[in-house]
Order: C-alpha cells, then sequence, then structure tokens
C-alpha cells in the first residue's frame, strides 16, 4: 500500500475533506450573514465531494460511468436543495 | 473495490445492495431536508441547539468512519486475491473501528442525556436522535455482518458485506454535516 493506491488516495481525501468542513464549521464568523451561508455552502460542497469518493472508490462506481453519473446527479441535488433551504432559514 | 468493477456486466457487486444503498440514501435524504424545511421556522433554535452539540468530537468520529471504510475495501479487496487471512485482519480493524465510532457515540449520547437535552427538547433534536440512533444502528448492524462474513472470508460475501458498510458511511458524510455543521 502506498500513496498511489487509489484506495489509499481516497481515504487521505475523505480524511482532509472532514477535518475541513469541521474546521469551516467551528470558525465559521456568525456575522455578517453571507459569510455564514458562503461556510455553509462550502460544507455542504465538501459533503457532496466526500460522498462521490465513497462512490467512486470505496463502491467501485468509477468504473460505471452511467450509474456514476446518476448518483452523481442525485446527490447533486440533495446537495443544491439542502444549500437552498439552508440559506432561506 | 476498484478491482470489482466490471464495465460491460454492470454494477459493482450485488445489486440488491445497491438496491438498499439507493433506499438508505432515499430514506435518510428526505429525512434531512425535511429537517432543513423545519428549520425555517426557527433559525434561532435550531442554531442554539446545535451549539450544544459536539462539533469536532463528531468530526473525528468521521473520520474513524471513512477510514473503518478503508480497512472494508482493503478486506474485499484482500478477499477478491484469494488472502483470507488478510481479509479477516481487515475486517477485524474495520469492526473496532465501528467500535470506536459507537463508543464516540454513546459518550456524546450520555453528555446530552445528562443535560436533560431528550427527544421533546427540540424538534432539531427530535431529528438528531432518531437520525443518529438509527444510523448508529446501521452501523451496529454492519459490525455483526463484517464479523460473520470474516468466518469464512469468501470473496462474495465480504464484497456484499463491504458494500453495506460504505453504505452506512456514505450516509454519515451527508448526515454530519446537515445535523452537526450547517
Amino acid at each position: 500500500m502506498t500513496t498511489r493506491d487509489p484506495l489509499i488516495r481516497a481515504w487521505l481525501a475523505l480524511v482532509a475533506l472532514s477535518a475541513v468542513a469541521t474546521a469551516v464549521s467551528l470558525l465559521r464568523p456568525a456575522s455578517p450573514p453571507w459569510a455564514a451561508t458562503a461556510a455553509g455552502a462550502v460544507i455542504l460542497v465538501l459533503a457532496w465531494l466526500k460522498a462521490r469518493v465513497i462512490l467512486d472508490r470505496y463502491l467501485g462506481l468509477a468504473g460505471v460511468p452511467g450509474a456514476r453519473r446518476g448518483f452523481g446527479a442525485g446527490l447533486g441535488a440533495f446537495a443544491l436543495a439542502a444549500l437552498v433551504l439552508y440559506a432561506l432559514g | 473495490m476498484t478491482e470489482a468493477v466490471h464495465p460491460r456486466t454492470g454494477l459493482p457487486g450485488e445489486l440488491i445492495m445497491w438496491v438498499l444503498i439507493v433506499s438508505e440514501l432515499a430514506v435518510f435524504g428526505a429525512a434531512l431536508l425535511i429537517f432543513l424545511v423545519l428549520r425555517l421556522g426557527d433559525p434561532q433554535g435550531f442554531a442554539a441547539a446545535q451549539d450544544q452539540l459536539h462539533r469536532l468530537s463528531a468530526g473525528v468520529n468521521t473520520m474513524v468512519l471513512v477510514t473503518s471504510g478503508l480497512a472494508a475495501a482493503l478486506a474485499v479487496r484482500a478477499a477478491e486475491a484469494g488472502q483470507r487471512a488478510a481479509a479477516r485482519r481487515w475486517l477485524a480493524a474495520a469492526i473496532l473501528l465501528g467500535g470506536v465510532f459507537l463508543a464516540l457515540k454513546g459518550v456524546e449520547y450520555a453528555d446530552a442525556a445528562r443535560r436533560g437535552i431528550g427527544l421533546e427538547t427540540h424538534v432539531f433534536f427530535t431529528f438528531y436522535w432518531l437520525l443518529t440512533l438509527f444510523h448508529a444502528a446501521h452501523v451496529l448492524a454492519g459490525m455483526i455482518l463484517l464479523g460473520i462474513v470474516a468466518i469464512r472470508a469468501g470473496a462474495e460475501a465480504v464484497e456484499a458485506a463491504g458494500q453495506f458498510w460504505h453504505m452506512v458511511d456514505l450516509v454519515w458524510v451527508l448526515l454530519f454535516p446537515v445535523i452537526y455543521l450547517l
């Protein structure tokens, strides 16, 4: 196992994305309101990226383009809906 | 699970597991969107409730779970290569890390209960308890499943259990930001 191994690279990406999302949440400013919304958008994009990494590498969808696109679209729609609802709140 | 991909024959692993993955994503996704709709009526209350959760601890737990996912993926790779002993070791690592995840959740739940935070404290906590407990039940079920397939460590069984475990991972990476971080 080396850092060239796709599974190890996926794991490193997941750990890094999780750390960044947690840091953004802990450090986000309370004002102005747009800054909090921007932080929320970053957190949701990071969640979408993590889900893609799990699907592509852990679950092996990287080699199945059609299913990969379908899951990507579904997860993207979820993240977009969550972002709109979060921004409205 | 990259080695198990067969682009011309369809999805990797068991089809029924993919049906389960889509179903679980739909259920948790719908619940999280309903949670965000309810937040529109009381954003300050939801923010105050969320501030009582341990974001850092949940972040650490996320890293524990994705690391257990790596162990499960490596178990699948080993089982497919016929390396049953290695597959068992990686499955044991995944189970152990699942146990660490549940232990940290237990500490979090005990702390919340000690502070009197229950299902009816606020609608935020109704969703918090129901969704995170439902997810924790999946983690426990996954640990049992990984333990059962470790006995024979056959490639197909390990792959199916690995798919279940990655589904648990996948649900958590969507649940974690909405409940703990936003």
